[in-house]
């Protein structure tokens, strides 16, 4: 029996959380939520996830901040991250991609099937 | 009599200015230190003049002074480089502070009590033709060292401290620093020309010899200016105030050296004049340094205004594009039908909604990007790329509009341009922003792009890509084509065609083109014969 495919999403807007959850949970995956960072990075290490979606501005903080605490836990570093968020900021962008992210993409410009399609290719 | 008379005045003024530095912040470690200098100071001056004054304290107490005029001027040094230091706030490690701090106290208080208990600093104290005179003792090149090195460590404070204000432009700090280093000069200054030059090369009595310690005064008094004043006028207006003061006095001083009643007039006219022309010299000045300080603080206003409006339209667009988010994504999964297929009289209106949202999302990042472009936020992020896949990729994503629309859109005779340096986002803006409007305006028939390598001849290198969109819309008089990339321009057909849009994106095309250091500009036979669109980027 495959694997069943298990993704994190941490973002604290609830109307887009339950969005993007019903979408990859129509697809067979497993969806964990996280709303804030610190809760995000407890998930991450309970649960280690396929692959985190990760937005940027979050109610306890940064999401630079959970990049750099997870880069530094030699347990959950190797999990890929695809940043999504409505903050087009260019140092931002910079940063995450230093940090490791795969991605940095813009809500607006996905739809949820969309975003689908491009989380899976980072899962091949 | 006139003499002495001197330095009780000057002792007044010095502890005035003591006082009104204390009394205007007390608790400020800087004016402390600056009251306790200008006691020493004080203390040092009254010691240097009872030393010659055996009438005053008695021939046998003259040595005493004396030894404690060298002794307090350790200290009044000491002070001098703390007060600087403190006032630059240049601070290193805490160990390094503590170690300095401890090492110079140690030294000074050493040195001054064998000056003023031993023979080590200054030996065979006499007093003959009424003037004290000594000996240099065995460590008197050891006290000599220490009284420069606090001199000149205060002077380096300062010095750094006036360029580090300079570089952060921090302009009140640095004209205090500018004043306090002209009070060193001037001090400094009095006290070579006097004590050095004049007693070496001339025979001065002791009373102008006292004038170079007297001339203390000068770093007192600009120093107290500069950390009690908030706004400072600055050295220049100073010095101008101080040079027509000077040469108004010595005018005055001319006119009452007159001879007669004609010479009397002639000089009283002179001064007169010079008074008025002083006058008008310094209030022209005044006002120069007033339109100055008034543009600073209109700039810093106007930056100030800048940044907040850049963080409001970040944080506006973010907030803006939120929601856009929810419905854009809710609607494409119900449309997609993951929440139950739709019924076809349901799928048509949602699809409006769609559409309606997608322009809003357009329509915010537009208005992004002009506000960056217009506050110089935006960069280019220089990367190789092919601008073939760039420009098709734009083809490929507007084919389902140009279809629902009955046009034809396509990349005709495409040749393989070598990769070179571009923003590839912002290349696809362009391109996507000039098809989208050609869509706009083409009620039928097609949409033509090619893409060329300038200069055509193959046998030279490439200079430059061209990027050619033809279309065979509503075309453009030569009025629309003016105004074509301004911002918010959609021209006459827009208007009529009542098409969408706010104008923005040629705007924007403009700008992407400009960074590049490319050209755009379109070209149109007129009303009805289409148009044409060239973007020319420069191959690097």
């Amino acid at each position: 029996m495959a694997k069943q495919t298990t993704i994190l999403i941490v973002e604290d807007e609830h109307i887009l959380v339950d969005m993007y959850a019903d979408r990859f949970r129509a697809e067979g995956w497993k969806v964990y939520t996280a709303a804030s960072r610190d809760e995000g990075l407890k998930l991450t290490k309970q649960k280690k996830p396929d692959i985190i979606l990760l937005d940027i501005l979050l109610f306890d903080g940064h999401g630079i901040e959970f990049l750099q605490r997870k880069k530094q836990d030699p347990i959950i570093a190797d999990i890929p991250v695809v940043v999504f968020s409505n903050l087009e900021d260019p140092q931002t962008k910079k940063e995450a991609l230093e940090l490791g992210t795969k991605e940095y993409l813009l809500k607006t410009d996905y739809t949820p099937q969309e975003l689908v399609a491009k989380v899976k290719s980072y899962l091949k | 009599m006139l003499f002495d008379s001197v330095i009780y005045i000057l002792l007044v003024v010095n502890a005035l200015l003591g006082v009104a530095v204390l009394f205007r912040d007390s608790k400020q470690k800087v004016n402390q230190l600056f009251a306790g200098f200008v006691i020493l100071v004080n203390l040092w001056i009254f010691s240097n003049f009872l030393e010659n004054e055996p009438d005053i304290v008695g021939v046998e107490r003259l040595g005493l002074f004396l030894r404690l005029d060298f002794a307090l001027a350790l200290f009044v040094f000491l002070l001098w480089f703390y007060f600087c230091k403190t006032f630059v706030q240049l601070s290193h490690s805490p160990f390094f502070d503590f170690v300095l701090g401890r090492t110079l106290l140690f030294l000074s208080g050493a040195l001054a009590l064998l000056s003023l208990l031993g023979s080590f600093i200054l030996t065979d104290i006499t007093f003959q033709d009424n003037i004290i005179a000594f000996k240099q003792g065995v460590l008197w090149p050891m006290y000599a060292l220490l009284l420069l090195i606090l001199t000149l460590g205060g002077l380096f404070y300062l010095l750094w401290g006036r360029i580090q204000t300079k570089q952060e432009k921090h302009i009140l700090k640095q004209q205090q620093i500018e004043l306090i280093l002209l009070g060193f000069l001037l001090s400094a200054g009095n006290a070579v020309f006097i004590n050095l030059f004049l007693q070496t090369f001339y025979t001065i009595t002791l009373e102008i010899s006292r004038f170079g310690l007297y001339g203390m005064t000068f770093l007192v008094g600009f120093t107290a200016y500069a950390v009690i004043r908030k706004r400072l006028l600055g050295i220049r207006i100073i010095l101008t105030q101080l040079l027509v003061a000077v040469i108004g006095i010595l005018l005055l001083i001319n006119v009452f050296s007159s001879e007669n009643s004609l010479e009397y007039t002639w000089k009283t006219f002179l001064l007169v004049t010079f008074l008025v022309a002083g006058y008008l010299l310094i209030k022209s000045v005044l006002n120069e340094i007033k339109q100055k300080e008034e543009l600073q603080q209109t700039y810093k206003k106007l930056k100030e205004l800048d940044e907040a409006k850049s963080e409001f339209v970040s944080i506006a667009s973010h907030q803006l594009r939120t929601p856009l988010t929810a419905i854009k994504g809710y609607i494409s999964m119900l449309l997609e039908g993951t929440y139950g297929k739709l019924s076809a009289k349901q799928e048509k209106p949602i699809d409006n909604i769609y559409e309606s949202n997608e322009r809003l999302i357009h329509l915010v990042n537009d208005l992004l990007n002009i506000s960056r472009i217009e506050s110089g936020r935006i960069k280019v992020e220089w990367q190789k790329a092919k601008l073939q896949e760039v420009v098709q990729s734009v083809i490929d994503e507007l084919q389902i509009k140009t279809k629902e629309k009955k046009l034809k859109l396509s990349l005709e005779k495409p040749i393989l341009l070598p990769s070179f340096n571009m923003d590839p986002a912002k290349i696809r803006n362009i391109v996507l922003n000039i098809i989208d409007n050609a869509i706009r305006y083409t009620a039928e028939g097609s949409i033509t792009v090619t893409l060329s390598a300038q200069p055509e001849n193959r046998n030279l290198p490439t200079t430059s890509a061209l990027i050619k969109i033809q279309d065979t819309g509503e075309g453009m008089g030569q009025q629309e084509l003016q105004h074509l990339f301004e911002s918010f321009s959609r021209g006459r057909t827009g208007t009529k065609m009542w098409t969408e849009g706010a104008g923005l994106g040629l705007y924007i095309a403009k700008q992407f083109v400009n960074m590049h250091k490319g050209r755009i500009w379109a070209k149109s036979a007129g009303k009805g014969k289409g148009s044409t669109f060239f973007v020319q980027i420069p191959v690097q």
